[in-house]
């Protein structure tokens, strides 16, 4: 079960290409692609492509690269497997200031902004708590302020007014359909991918204990606060692109391992094509499975992904 | 000859106590240290703090004349390789990548493993006598085999001064003199030195020529001859210790 990794990258890219034609190309308008490619399309066909599937394809590619690829980063900070980029409680923080947002009457950008703004904080409120170097530490930090975000939730749900529940617990499921604006999603990735890049094989060997890592040349303090930085403004960026979507930060960079691809500088872009890929394929499932209505791509998501990580824990060799 | 690795008037907190304190000590090339001293006097973080791993309370180290504050993390892995204690797997990777990753300090960060960084990783894997065994996953080995894994990895980072935290641990009888005796061929290598810590005086006394003993108030250091002796082994462990000549050199046990 084990691939060359190169073969996976390049794999993997044509996989996301091939994840974003299709998406552009499902709903409940057929669009021609002939008529697209040869110019004589009508303005209403390439209005539906470019000003709702092209973006909405675009935030979902870019917030399923970030989580994945923040997943993969947040596990070798905290040096567990089972870590992901909501592992510090920073959805929770992010959801708790968006459903705020929303009784305060705020529209969708305001809102996005919120959850932002939620996200930042809560990772800071985990960074200000424990320390970032001290891991068994920001770990129990984050997970105890998770619980008290689901607390909150819970808390504004249940005295919210009925007319906002509804809304309110779609963007807690996470959903693409609000079309915010997909600069920050870009921009993201571009930051993930450069800064990430050069220290890649310095996490291969963070990976394996920051002593070992000091003692190979790694300056552990440095790299360490640069990846919490990174995942902080991932997640935040992907929060507020398309509220908290969970599990594919946790399931990408693990089923990359399980093909092999263990090696950062294989599996930073290997998940960002990934995660983009599959969140793009679920959102495109969500708004075309029983339209008009649209469900939410999280749940989607963890319909497909949770028999297909399992089928590929199974057939793998570990122990 | 000048010094590999030099401290001076070098304090090191360990805890509640020191590890060292006011310790001078000149490494030269050559040169086969043993640290010995009863578990949890320190000895473990001296050795971090030699190769800038911790702080040192007050004093300097040295590494081929510079100041070990000073340097980078980089170029003092080019010089300073430890064995570690204990090796952590927190994820799946193969004896060959595991072993690879010594490489690190010599490649630039947007370069990848050469052949040739791969036929050094061969090299050690083979010297440690795990060939065969270049794509098992290395959470698969025994304790004992991870040991010799941990040692091919520090082999081709291929350091000047090898910082050794008791290299014997989990190894049987065979291996423990194998790997001993490994090491002590390395040391013959122009430009190498190692310091060691170990558990058995007689291990030092056949393998180290320069001895280091770690006590509650103080230290001791000089030569094998000088400093390993029925009294300060006593001493130092709270236990009377006896000795006999044995054919590699005094062979020490509890009387």
């Amino acid at each position: 079960m084990v691939m060359k990794p190169w073969k996976i990258l390049i794999g993997l890219i044509l996989v996301a290409a091939a994840s974003i034609i299709l998406a552009l190309g499902s709903g409940s308008i057929r669009i021609g692609w002939a008529e697209i490619l040869s110019g004589k399309a009508s303005a209403l066909d390439y209005e539906l492509l470019l000003h709702l599937r092209l973006p909405r394809a675009i935030n979902a590619f870019t917030t399923g690269a970030l989580l994945a690829m923040s997943g993969a980063l947040m596990q070798v900070l905290l040096r567990n497997p089972l870590a992901d980029p909501y592992v510090l409680g920073l959805s929770g923080g992010a959801s708790v200031a968006a459903i705020g947002a929303m009784i305060l009457g705020f529209n969708a950008t305001g809102t996005s902004i919120g959850a932002f703004c939620g996200a930042m904080l809560s990772m800071f409120l985990v960074f200000g708590i424990s320390g970032f170097d001290r891991q068994s530490r920001l770990l129990l930090t984050g997970v105890i302020l998770a619980s008290g975000w689901g607390a909150l939730i819970t808390l504004i749900l249940a005295i919210s007014p009925e007319a906002q529940l509804r809304g309110m617990l779609f963007w807690l499921m996470g959903n693409l359909d609000n079309a915010s604006s997909s600069y920050p999603g870009l921009i993201g990735l571009a930051a993930g991918l450069i800064f990430t890049l050069p220290i890649a094989r310095d996490l291969n060997i963070l990976s394996k204990g920051d002593h070992l890592a000091g003692s190979l040349g790694v300056h552990v303090s440095r790299v360490r606060l640069q990846i919490y930085v990174l995942c902080a403004l991932l997640t935040s960026i992907a929060v507020m692109t398309a509220g908290s979507i969970g599990f594919v930060g946790l399931i990408v960079p693990h089923s990359l391992r399980l093909l092999g691809a263990g090696d950062h500088r294989i599996l930073l872009p290997g998940a960002a094509f990934l995660g983009g890929a599959f969140l793009v394929l679920a959102d495109t499932l969500a708004r075309t499975l029983i339209a008009p209505q649209q469900l939410p791509a999280g749940v989607i998501m963890a319909l497909i992904g949770v028999p297909m990580f399992l089928y590929l824990l199974a057939k793998s060799k570990m122990p | 000859m000048t010094c590999l690795l030099e401290a001076r008037g070098l304090c090191v907190p360990a805890g509640e106590k020191w590890a060292c304190r006011e310790l001078d000590l000149c490494v030269r090339q050559g040169e086969k240290w043993g640290i010995l001293g009863i578990n949890g006097i320190g000895k473990t973080t001296l050795l971090h703090a030699l190769c800038g791993l911790r702080q040192a309370q007050n004093g300097e180290i040295r590494l081929k004349g510079r100041l070990l504050s000073k340097m980078k993390r980089r170029d003092i892995a080019r010089i300073a390789g430890i064995l570690f204690q204990d090796s952590e797997d927190h994820f799946p990777a193969t004896v060959l990548e595991t072993t690879l990753i010594g490489r690190h300090p010599h490649i630039s960060p947007w370069q990848w493993e050469s052949i040739e960084d791969e036929r050094i990783a061969r090299e050690s894997i083979k010297a440690v006598g795990l060939s065969g065994m270049e794509t098992r996953r290395a959470d698969t080995l025994s304790g004992g085999e991870r040991r010799r894994l941990a040692l091919a990895t520090l082999l081709t980072q291929d350091p000047e001064l090898y910082l050794l935290d008791e290299p014997t641990n989990h190894l049987d009888v065979r291996h423990q003199i194998e790997m001993l005796e490994r090491l002590s061929l390395l040391a013959q290598n122009p430009g190498k030195a190692l310091i060691m810590i170990l558990h058995d005086p007689s291990l030092a006394a056949r393998f180290c020529d320069r001895i280091l003993l770690l006590f509650e108030d103080g230290h001791l250091l000089g030569s094998r001859e000088d400093i390993l002796t029925e009294a300060n082994l006593s001493r130092l462990y709270h236990c009377r210790i006896a000795s006999v000549e044995g054919p590699h050199g005094k062979i020490f046990f509890p009387a």
